[in-house]
């Protein structure tokens, strides 16, 4: 796109470019090469850039001393099971804003949408109680249900945004072979909304990952806890500051989904494309 | 309704799968030592001596007390649960506590456990809180540190102590010869107090009047600024960096409880052998003749009325919750095995008495450095995080230079006035 | 099949007319417009109506059952300066975030746009700080502005723009300044993905007859690219600006809302309030009250966001 051939040209765009790659990847660097850093080497006043010895400690002691593998299987069922929830609740309600037209649409449109305003933690104060009314309290199925809180509205207005670029005739051509409505959902608008409903399901599934309030809230068992407040109770909290375990174990932590974003990049950003952004 | 009458319906159902609770009678035990994963063992090992079976659940400490009254709140299992002894006051507030007095009978427990420390458990009258374990918060010295500087003995005055910290930054440039607390608002005000009390001050007087606005609290912000500015002291620091610094002989003196040594010896990598160099001393003074203070602390066990701390409907040291607590905190090899294994010294006065504690220099040491302790001033309020807040966050902003120290304690005065009202 | 390009024929399609809908089809669209409702009502409404009527009482470990107090609770909102002060830090939060990430996501979005060697490597690798638990990420960064073993303060006193060691953390301005830094680069590789999507939707015809005319790339960018852009503006703009004023997880994380209450923004205020300080009244009531200034601000987005439709 741009014409990249005078040498100003080309200096401006490597310098921005090395700018900010700098400010992206140069944390994940040194988080990387601080897990493998030695207490010995990581605590000095003029750091090593690159390790004087590969160190392992800290990858061996997050995976045998905690239950980082336990956290981490609860954060991923606790975050998938809820995104996948919200995009179905959302697409189901897409759907009826994009190709429907009844009296209080707009308005319940609104509604839905002006949810994200409402602060989480005044939230919390009555979902507590309320999930303990049906003893869903320190419950993987507790949390995943809040966790719909954090991303349907926004979710909703890109399933919404999707479904409205569908063509009509798409529609009324497969009623007029008499086909039912939910037919016409599952079997035609699902299938071609594949890449949106990817988009919108790793979007969610970001707000419940990175979540810390309720489930440092809603969760008090060890067996129950999930990875953002189990890294911050073992590494860094009142007793202990343990940067090289902190890093070691925020690595393993993030592996898994890495792998599985670095697969599903391309959708996400073709679900970004076609859906949220007209 | 009937589709709401079912959705609930499986809801609960699904609850019931999720959250199963095994039928077998326990204890239900909130407590914070076991969210350190290595502790997880030595907690199991001491609760596997009471002979009773527990559901042990683990918060931080910072999440504790928000556990608590959630669990309350909301009629969750909780038979018990692990305290602060400065929290105490607090937790007073909550209904179906029990008075230990009534289960086991006060003469029973003053003949087992001395006056001073069943009172860290006591809050108007009622023994609500069991004595866990006790100590007190005082002043640690690395004397590996010190030699390196040259210096031989323990500073008594504070002039001495600056003294003392600046030969430890000429020898160690790169050091904080003092790590004090910098961040973290219980922290920080409980380093102020212990420096107020070091400069003859109170925050409230012997009449309970509020007297914080006062030459001893300016010169006290000031003595803590003046280490910052002088590179003494370090911002950022909490007891877990201060406790590194300590281990890795960056740092000479900080407050910590009897667990210090402990980390000392992880962090130092050197194990016991590293003992020797963690000696105990009295807080320095602002004048010779003053008297040193440490302050109080220790865990308490808070019991509540529930099904499993009565027999038949009433209260009774038979019950299950009563013979968990009975046997963490009154059986003596209960009490030593935790003394052994973490450093945290007992309350019986047999198992204090016993040559395994005894014998111990450190626990001698630490003993002799805790001058006249006393309670931290404001964790004994109502509301007791707001006033932390308070004189924290003025605190802090003399330590960055934001206020002076007048302007400071007369704000403190001011805000703490106003929320005793 | 590529529905974006489609986007014109659906758009000259109105949506059925008024009327012409079938009852099944209403009954249909409502029937699925209920779980969402459902979800919203228990999980959003409900709690948010029960935290209003809370904002009347006196609820604290004190008080077994609320006490009703009228307006007190909001009284002492409005009067005490440093809860008030609370709006202010948010604000900056918010808006210098919001304006960060904007600025950096659309640049980098630009960068990435170009066809480059390694350019998909970079473009997988930029959705890291996205993907690591916003715990992690609030380690990462205290960790690299540790006041003394930090690289930052290396790489500030190898360069020799400092003479001493800045205690991010412990400084007003620091610590705010490491709250946006680390919200920012967290929310960058979300943003440039809207960004790259709208790139994706340019008309690339446009731009070759641009340059033939003589247009240079600034000039191409300012003309043609920014205005095509607009609706992604708009999109991110509430995306991010919805997104940091609930921010909690990395504000709690690096600083607790301190030093003093330098970066205490209403999230955290909120939680202190709530479960530090344990007056629900007061939490709630800086709630309500946090809603209804947010209100205009969200009548206006939406409505924006709408006016297309």
């Amino acid at each position: 796109m741009f014409e990249l051939r005078s040498w100003k040209a080309k200096l401006g765009f490597t310098v921005l470019l090395l700018t900010i790659a700098f400010f992206l990847f140069f944390p994940v660097y040194w988080a990387l090469i601080s897990a493998f850093k030695s207490n010995q080497e990581l605590y000095r006043l003029d750091p090593t850039l690159v390790p004087n010895e590969f160190f392992w400690g800290h990858f061996v002691s997050a995976i045998t001393d905690g239950n980082i593998l336990l956290q981490l299987k609860n954060s991923l069922l606790t975050s998938t099971s809820s995104a996948l929830l919200n995009a179905s609740l959302a697409a189901l309600a897409g759907y009826s804003f994009a190709k429907f037209d009844y009296p209080a649409k707009k308005p319940l449109m609104l509604l839905i949408l002006s949810a994200q305003m409402f602060p989480f933690g005044v939230l919390l104060i009555s979902i507590y109680p309320m999930l303990q009314a049906v003893n869903l309290l320190d419950t993987k199925l507790g949390l995943t249900i809040s966790y719909i809180v954090f991303a349907l509205p926004v979710s909703t207005y890109m399933m919404y945004s999707y479904f409205k670029q569908i063509p009509n005739e798409l529609i009324e051509a497969a009623k007029v072979d008499g086909a039912s409505n939910m037919t016409i959902f599952r079997r035609i608008v699902l299938p071609i909304s594949l890449p949106a409903f990817i988009t919108v399901t790793l979007y969610a599934f970001m707000w419940s990952w990175n979540d810390l309030l309720y489930s440092m809230t809603l969760i008090t068992s060890e067996e129950n806890r999930t990875i953002g407040p189990g890294l911050l109770l073992r590494y860094i909290n009142e007793n202990n500051a343990d940067w090289g375990g902190a890093m070691a174990a925020s690595f393993l932590a993030a592996a898994p989904v890495v792998m599985v974003f670095a697969i599903l990049q391309k959708q996400f950003i073709g679900g970004v494309t076609s859906g949220a952004v007209k | 309704m009937k589709t709401k009458k079912r959705v609930l319906s499986s809801l609960v159902f699904a609850a019931s799968i999720f959250g199963a609770h095994a039928a077998d009678p326990q204890v239900t035990f909130l407590n914070w030592v076991t969210a350190e994963p290595s502790n997880q063992p030595i907690v199991q090992g001491l609760i596997d001596q009471t002979g009773v079976q527990a559901d042990v659940l683990s918060s931080s400490w910072g999440d504790m007390q928000k556990n608590v009254f959630l669990r309350v709140r909301t009629k969750q299992e909780l038979d018990v649960f692990q305290s602060s002894a400065k929290w105490l006051p607090t937790f007073a507030q909550l209904p179906n506590l029990v008075d230990f007095n009534e289960v086991y009978g006060q003469e029973y427990l003053e003949s087992l456990i001395s006056p001073a420390v069943l009172a860290s458990g006591r809050y108007k009258g009622k023994q609500y809180g069991m004595p866990w374990n006790t100590g007190s918060i005082s002043l640690v010295s690395n004397t590996k540190v010190l030699q390196q500087a040259g210096i031989e003995n323990s500073p008594t005055t504070i002039d001495e102590f600056v003294e003392t910290l600046k030969a430890v930054k000429t020898a160690q440039p790169e050091s904080t010869p003092y790590a004090m607390m910098t961040k973290g608002n219980n922290l920080i005000s409980s380093d102020f107090q212990l420096w107020l009390w070091a400069h003859g001050g109170k925050i409230f007087d012997e009449n309970d009047k509020l007297s914080v606005n006062s030459k001893a609290t300016i010169d006290t912000l000031n003595f803590m600024k003046n280490l910052v500015d002088e590179d003494l002291a370090s911002l950022d620091v909490d007891r877990g960096a201060a406790r590194r610094m300590f281990g890795q002989g960056n740092t000479a003196f900080y407050f910590d409880a009897p667990v210090a040594r402990g980390f000392a010896r992880d962090f130092s990598g050197e194990g016991e052998k590293y003992d020797a160099y963690v000696v105990p001393v009295q807080t320095p003074v602002l004048s010779e003749e003053m008297t040193s203070h440490s302050m109080e602390w220790g865990h308490l066990l808070i019991m509540l009325k529930t099904p499993n701390s009565t027999v038949d409907g009433s209260l009774s040291k038979e019950s299950l919750s009563a013979k968990f607590v009975a046997g963490l905190t009154m059986n003596d090899s209960v009490q030593l095995d935790y003394f052994t294994n973490s450093g945290a010294i007992p309350v019986t006065q047999s198992a204090r008495n016993n040559p395994l504690v005894t014998q111990e220099k450190y626990i001698v040491d630490w003993n002799e450095s805790l001058g006249l302790p006393l309670r931290n001033e404001l964790s004994v309020l109502k509301n007791s995080s707001n006033y932390i807040a308070v004189v924290s966050e003025e605190t802090q902003s003399v330590i960055l230079g934001k206020k002076t120290a007048e302007e400071a304690a007369a704000e403190m005065e001011k805000r703490i006035q106003r929320l005793l009202k | 099949m590529d529905i974006a390009s489609r986007k014109t024929v659906g758009k000259q399609q109105p949506t059925n007319a008024k009327g012409s809908l079938k009852r099944s089809d209403r009954r249909f669209a409502y029937a699925i417009l209920v779980p969402a409702m459902t979800a919203f009502l228990i999980m959003v409404a409900y709690p948010f109506f029960d935290a209003m009527s809370m904002s009347f009482f006196q609820y604290t470990i004190y008080d077994l059952e609320p006490i009703f107090i009228g307006f007190d609770n909001f009284v002492a909102v409005l009067t005490d300066p440093y809860v008030l002060g609370s709006w202010l830090t948010t604000a900056i939060f918010v808006v210098g975030t919001t304006l960060l990430t904007m600025t950096l996501g659309l640049a980098w979005a630009l960068l990435m746009y170009q066809d480059f060697k390694g350019r998909g490597v970079m473009r997988t690798l930029t959705l890291l700080p996205w993907i690591l638990p916003s715990t992690v990420s609030a380690f990462v960064w205290a960790w690299m502005l540790n006041g003394k073993y930090g690289i930052v303060n290396v790489m500030l006193l190898g360069a020799g723009f400092i003479d001493s060691p800045i205690q991010f953390l412990s400084e007003d301005i620091g610590a705010m300044l490491a709250v946006i830094l680390t919200r920012t680069w967290i929310s960058i590789p979300l943003f440039m993905s809207f960004f790259l999507a709208g790139l994706q939707g340019m008309d690339y015809q446009q731009i070759e007859a641009a340059r033939i005319d003589g247009a240079g790339n600034l000039r191409i960018v300012k003309r043609l690219i920014l205005p095509h852009l607009k609706p992604v503006f708009l999109v991110t703009g509430a995306l991010g600006m919805i997104g940091n004023l609930q921010q909690f997880d990395i504000i709690y994380a690096l600083t607790g809302g301190g030093p003093v209450r330098a970066t205490s923004v209403l999230s955290i205020e909120v939680f202190r309030q709530a479960f530090e300080n344990w007056d629900l009244g007061m939490a709630s009531a800086i709630g309500v009250l946090w809603v209804f200034t947010l209100m205009p601000i969200v009548i206006f987005y939406l409505r924006s966001l709408f006016k297309e439709d």
